[in-house]
């Protein structure tokens, strides 16, 4: 008799144990999630649209770099990039395409009622 | 005192012929304008020259490795000769300097033996040069306001440079004369402003030199830039034959291209620099890639037969087209 209460007092002891262990795993979970999502939440507001691989100096080889100034909207919602200026896009054809023009003896001048002054000639070639 | 015809004034800037034009017939409009010009091209030459011992270049070539604070005009010189040779693969390269100087070419060009002299009895000897050391070897900190070659490169950053200048005197000569304004530099065009009624009448040929009765076609431009690349100008004679300033980095020789002319016309006079340079430089592998970037391209094959890409006007041209462009002509007949 002695034996067997030693025995189912054991057993409490353990169960209790392992339930002290199961609720303080439950608590360190929840503790985690709770301290990355607000350590998250501090670094978005701080530094939106930033990594830790981006570098904090301008300095690249042989490429010029403009710098995002978009501004933090303050929520954790990340800020679109800035546009990319001309000197980052490709080469970009004319507005408009040459047009033939008459050669310099036939001035629109003589056609045109009200003539406008006539556009001097220029020269374009390899230099 | 206002006259009829709208006028040109014609300067001397980077070693060629410099125009400037308003699209009003007010003197005093132009006087601005050039002042404007004048004011962008002494920045430009005092920064960007590779002939000047006191120029902001110069100083950089001879840096031998360190970094060195530039002026705004430079860095964004360097920044847009860099740009270039990442838009074309390296087929537009800043590094060519040194093998400019090994082909003889160390000074302003008029000192040099012409090609077209027979007489002058004092062609370059040309040295040797070792591969073109390539532009990631350069390296720009906008932040800073430095740049810093790799020991032994030598900046050559003439072309597109004078683009650039060219796109911000007609900028700024806008502003000064507040109408319509046309610069060119060396026969390199940037417009800003309203044009006249019909527009900036052009004509393209080989040589900025060359009068309006060489060889060529008349076009007319409303905005941006054009620009013209030749291997038939700027040539001089070295012992190992004749040579000229368009550097093909693949070989640091001058390019051996199947175009002697290519002209481009772009949103920007530096845009279009880069794509005609480029043009020489790549061959017939510039024909697909500047009809799909969609940029209007007049080139002139070395036998004299002409191409017209991309929406160019192809009417009144005097040279004759080469046989691609019959043939393209045929087949859009034909489809038609």
């Amino acid at each position: 008799m002695s034996f067997g209460s030693e025995r189912s007092r054991a057993a409490a002891v353990r169960d209790a144990a392992l339930e002290r262990v199961r609720r303080t795993r439950r608590w360190v979970i929840v503790a985690t999630a709770a301290l990355s999502a607000g350590f998250a939440a501090l670094v978005a507001s701080v530094a939106p649209g930033h990594s830790l691989a981006s570098k904090s100096s301008s300095e690249q080889a042989g490429v010029a770099t403009t710098a995002s100034s978009t501004g933090s909207t303050g929520s954790a919602v990340p800020s679109m990039p800035a546009p990319a200026s001309p000197g980052e896009l490709g080469l970009q054809g004319p507005d408009q395409a040459p047009s033939p023009a008459p050669s310099q003896g036939s001035s629109s001048q003589a056609q045109a009622p009200a003539p406008a002054p006539a556009a001097p000639a220029v020269v374009s070639g390899g230099s | 005192m206002p006259s009829d015809n709208l006028d040109l004034m014609r300067l001397e800037a980077f070693g060629g012929v410099a125009l400037v034009g308003v699209a009003t017939a007010a003197d005093a409009a132009l006087a601005r304008a050039v002042e404007a010009v004048n004011r962008t091209v002494a920045e430009f030459d005092q920064a960007c020259s590779r002939f000047r011992s006191d120029s902001e270049l110069s100083a950089l070539n001879a840096a031998w490795g360190r970094a060195v604070s530039v002026g705004p005009v430079l860095l964004e010189a360097v920044s847009a000769s860099l740009r270039a040779a990442r838009l074309t693969a390296g087929d537009v390269d800043p590094t060519v300097g040194d093998a400019l100087i090994a082909l003889g070419y160390d000074r302003d060009f008029a000192a040099l033996a012409s090609a077209d002299d027979a007489a002058d009895p004092t062609p370059f000897p040309p040295r040797p040069i070792a591969a073109i050391p390539g532009w990631r070897t350069v390296v720009v900190d906008d932040d800073a306001g430095t740049v810093r070659l790799a020991p032994g490169v030598t900046l050559d950053v003439g072309a597109t440079a004078k683009a650039l200048a060219a796109d911000r005197a007609a900028t700024r000569a806008f502003d000064a004369a507040g109408c319509g304004v046309l610069v060119s530099f060396s026969g390199d065009l940037a417009i800003a402003g309203p044009p006249p009624a019909g527009g900036w009448r052009v004509r393209v040929t080989d040589d900025h030199r060359a009068g309006v009765d060489a060889p060529g076609q008349w076009i007319s431009l409303q905005s941006g830039g054009l620009a013209t690349s030749s291997t038939a100008v700027r040539r001089w004679r070295t012992n190992s034959g004749v040579a000229h300033h368009l550097i093909d980095p693949a070989t640091g020789q001058p390019a051996n291209s199947v175009w002697r002319t290519a002209s481009v016309t772009a949103r920007s006079c530096l845009d279009a620099n880069i794509a005609s340079t480029a043009a020489i430089i790549r061959g017939a592998r510039a024909v697909g890639w500047l009809e799909g970037l969609g940029l209007p391209t007049r080139l002139v094959r070395v036998d004299g037969t002409v191409r017209h890409l991309a929406g160019w006007p192809s009417e009144s041209d005097d040279l004759p087209g080469s046989a691609e462009s019959v043939v393209g002509a045929d087949r859009g007949a034909s489809g038609a």
